[in-house]
């Protein structure tokens, strides 16, 4: 009887050691008491995924690959997502700019003038503010008054910062806020086709419409 | 009872005491040998290369200095080693599956595959042929962000001994001189050469950077005398006119960003990240 007490206390202490052991084991491969001094550089854990789109046929160069959520001029969110399936004809300004923004929304009311009705309603124009600050949905409710926008395909929308660069890059619109609160950017109107790849790009102000014309008819 | 038989009682203790040892003393050696990898610039005031507006220069006929405040700046740049554990735990940003938005057809290729580096990609060496949209993936990934090109001009004009170094025509040289030098085909390590005054490495000598808002730098032409926008192509409310023409070096890092779009990738321009 002595010896099997003995037999088990013995197992038991080499079981508890080995416990200990991988404890041990745990515990100093992530410790946070021999870590470098530094601020604390949380690892986020979750994968950082360039894409979360439920279609499977999106085309590598689509920007639907982003996923930002902006708010419209009627202040609804409004995912980019939400533009798919439909040509667009897009620009990046902001409603104060008093330079060359009012030529980029009149060269894209000539396109919006070369085409057909049933074309039309196939069309959304989109206006991304590069100004968040001001270009507030009730600022762009009233830009889109002031400037007869048929709101039933014409939606101008304000979102963040990030969001608005992240979208910028992907274009390539260039764009610099200036010490007097302008800024200084690219004029370009972009036509996307209905899976979000970039066809077209019409570069410059008081530009003829027929080549973009052109490009988004054969999209229909 | 004889020692001889306490001793598989105590061989657990001795197996679990002495690893845990080793284990101490090895973490200790290694937090001991790494630099600091992130280190806190100071804050100060910063001259633009590119001054504000016509209207500012009038007011304001000295170049106008902009404040900096205090941030955190990786010491080197973000190595081949560091970004395979990037696309490790997010397979999204490998190269056979980011989306072609995000990074053009380059991508990555020093490496061997989509997760080994291979003998063109040294684990300490800069990782390049990187997009911004991959670059900005990585820095948020790790809470940090891309340095603005604010933070980096200002970190870029201190030498070895002086915060401000970007009236120093010896300096600008040296730095004319490195891009003056062909580009290895297998870039040397991080940290093996210049170090400024604040302990940060690289930031001449080695590698181009991604900045945050490269997207600022509305440069048009090559030519330092060509700084003007062209009227056609841009809404200028007025960014025109250099603050210092003798600093050549900061023109063709302008003239550089300005040159980049997003999914481009250099086989000379990586990056860091900032907090």
């Amino acid at each position: 009887m002595k010896g099997k007490d003995v037999k088990k206390s013995i197992t038991q202490k080499i079981i508890l050691s080995f416990t200990g052991l991988f404890l041990t084991l745990l515990t100093f491969t992530s410790s946070p008491l021999l870590a470098e001094t530094s601020p604390s550089m949380h690892q986020h854990h979750h994968a950082v995924t360039p894409e979360e789109s439920p279609s499977p046929k999106l085309d590598g160069r689509s920007i639907y690959h982003l996923n930002s959520i902006w708010k419209n001029q009627n202040n609804e969110d409004t995912a980019l997502a939400s533009l798919k399936t439909q040509p667009l004809v897009l620009a990046m300004l902001y409603t104060s700019c008093q330079y060359v923004c009012p030529m980029i929304v009149s060269d894209m009311k000539k396109i919006e003038k070369g085409l057909l009705p049933e074309q039309l309603k196939k069309t959304r124009f989109v206006i991304v503010s590069i100004d968040p600050e001001r270009d507030t949905p009730k600022q762009l409710k009233s830009f889109a008054a002031k400037r007869s926008l048929d709101e039933s395909r014409w939606i101008l929308l304000s979102g963040k910062a990030d969001d608005i660069l992240t979208l910028a890059n992907v274009l390539g619109v260039k764009y610099k806020k200036e010490t007097s609160g302008d800024f200084s950017h690219s004029s370009i109107i972009h036509i996307i086709d209905a899976g979000g790849v970039l066809r077209h790009q019409q570069f410059g102000n008081n530009v003829a419409p027929d080549e973009s014309l052109k490009l988004l008819k054969g999209l229909f | 009872m004889n020692p001889c038989q306490r001793l598989p009682q105590y061989l657990g203790w001795i197996i679990c005491w002495g690893l845990f040892c080793a284990l101490l003393a090895t973490r200790m050696a290694e937090a001991r040998e790494k630099p600091e990898k992130i280190v806190k610039i100071p804050s100060g005031f910063f001259v633009p290369l590119y001054r504000p507006s016509e209207a500012d220069k009038k007011n304001r006929p000295e170049p106008q200095k902009i404040p900096v405040k205090s941030f955190w700046l990786d010491s080197h740049p973000v190595t081949n080693a560091d970004y395979l554990a990037f696309v490790k735990k997010n397979p999204a940003w490998q190269r056979s599956q980011v989306p072609r938005l995000f990074a053009e057809e380059n991508y990555l290729k020093h490496w061997q595959s989509d997760t080994r580096l291979g003998k063109q990609a040294p684990l300490e060496s800069p990782v390049v042929n990187i997009s911004w949209f991959a670059a900005k993936a990585y820095c948020e990934a790790q809470g940090k962000k891309l340095p603005s090109v604010n933070q980096w001009e200002y970190v870029a004009q201190a030498d070895e001994l002086s915060p401000d170094a970007a009236s120093d025509q010896k300096f600008i040289n040296r730095i004319l001189e490195w891009y003056s030098k062909p580009n290895p085909e297998i870039l040397p390590q991080v940290s093996s050469n210049f170090k400024n005054l604040y302990g940060v490495h690289d930031m001449h000598g080695l590698i181009w950077e991604w900045i945050l808002d490269f997207n600022t730098a509305l440069v048009t032409g090559e030519s330092r005398a060509d700084t003007a926008l062209e009227r056609d192509l841009y809404c200028g409310a007025g960014s025109i006119g250099a603050s210092n023409f003798h600093d050549y070096a900061a023109f063709m890092r302008y003239g550089f960003r300005s040159s980049l779009k997003a999914d481009y990738v250099v086989g000379h321009l990586g990056f860091r990240c900032a907090k």
